[in-house]
């Protein structure tokens, strides 16, 4: 646009902001200028055909699609906010209290070498490690289920 | 509550209600805009790629710091998904690149000139020679006629400085009415 006269520079700035194409002070100009005459007459036609265009619109499924999409990550979603504040505050409350209340307990001994020890923690590890993940919302990246995947090319 | 509230209170609830009225606002505009790059009689595709763009808003969300607007982060990210389909997809028209930006129209086939036109027949010339132009003054004229899309919309869409997206406008039009010249279509 830059070998463009002035005039024609300030036609398309016009053309820019007007509905139109056309206008009285502009007609001397377009009647002499076929490059603007070429501007306002595309103007006009890309205006015309597009105001008689219809408007597509999605199918029916397209929402209950996307939800299915969306679904496995819906599923995990990550406490935040103040649900989040409250379950930080909820688990600090019961570890004071728990710590408060086992002050004037006398907690049996346990004998380590125990056959049952090795079995219960290879139990409470990981249900606890699962629950923790539950309640969190927590997963690294990797392991974080996705949608069915975009659209082949 | 606007766009950007509604992306502030899913990012901090997670809350797929927000993200539900932020689909149900912008989804149509999104499809048009795929729509737009894609070419007509792409309608499957457009719709795929429309879920494909909400997908990945929803993943993202959290980018979104409010700097721009909603609609414009969430159509930046619709017209890179359409323009990475499209040059990975086999199209049936050429894509035209900036180096043949500068060619003539009328170094391209052409159908029979001097037809008269009613103003439905216009219509129809006008989106025939639009797939005939090079996909970025294709994509702009979509964007500005048929989304209604304001010049500075366009270039946050397009990542384009202002003058770049009048300027597309600019020759767009210049090469579409030599087409439709060619073709003997003139405005009523
Ligand atoms: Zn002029």
């Amino acid at each position: 646009m830059s070998e463009l006269s002035r005039e024609c520079e300030d036609f398309a700035g016009w053309l820019l902001e007007s509905t139109e194409s056309e206008s009285p002070a502009w007609r001397d100009h377009l009647e002499r200028c076929k490059g603007c005459r070429a501007q306002a007459d595309a103007h006009s036609m890309l205006t015309s055909a597009f105001a008689a265009e219809p408007v597509p619109e999605l199918s029916d499924a397209f929402e209950s699609r996307l939800a299915r999409r969306l679904a496995p990550e819906l599923e995990i979603r990550p406490l935040a906010g103040w649900r989040r504040a409250a379950m930080v505050a909820y688990i600090v409350v019961s570890l004071i209290l728990l710590g408060w209340s086992l002050r004037a307990v006398e907690l049996p001994t346990i004998d380590l070498s125990a056959p049952w020890v090795p079995v219960a923690a290879l139990v409470a590890v990981p249900l606890s490690l699962m629950l923790a993940i539950r309640v969190s919302g927590w997963l690294p990246a990797g392991l974080r289920p996705r949608g069915p995947g975009i659209v082949a090319a | 509550m606007d766009d950007a509230q509604l992306a502030r209170e899913l990012q901090r609830s997670g809350d797929p209600a927000h993200f539900e009225q932020l689909v149900e606002r912008h989804r149509g505009a999104v499809f048009r805009l795929i729509l737009s790059i894609l070419g007509s009689g792409r309608e499957g595709a457009a719709e795929e790629l429309t879920q494909d763009v909400f997908v990945k808003v929803y993943r993202r969300i959290g980018q979104f710091r409010g700097e721009a607007k909603f609609s414009s982060w969430l159509y930046r990210i619709a017209y890179n998904q359409a323009v990475s389909y499209r040059s990975r997809a086999r199209f049936r028209l050429p894509h035209y690149g900036e180096e043949v930006l500068a060619m003539t129209p009328s170094e391209r086939p052409q159908d029979d000139p001097h037809q008269r036109a009613t103003r439905a027949e216009i219509a129809s010339a006008v989106k025939d020679c639009l797939d005939q132009l090079p996909h970025l003054y294709r994509s702009v004229l979509n964007l500005y006629y048929w989304m209604g899309m304001t010049v500075p919309e366009i270039g946050q869409t397009i990542s384009a400085p202002d003058g770049t997206v009048k300027s597309y406008l600019y020759r767009g039009r210049a090469r579409l009415q030599k087409l439709l010249d060619e073709k003997g279509i003139h405005h009523v």
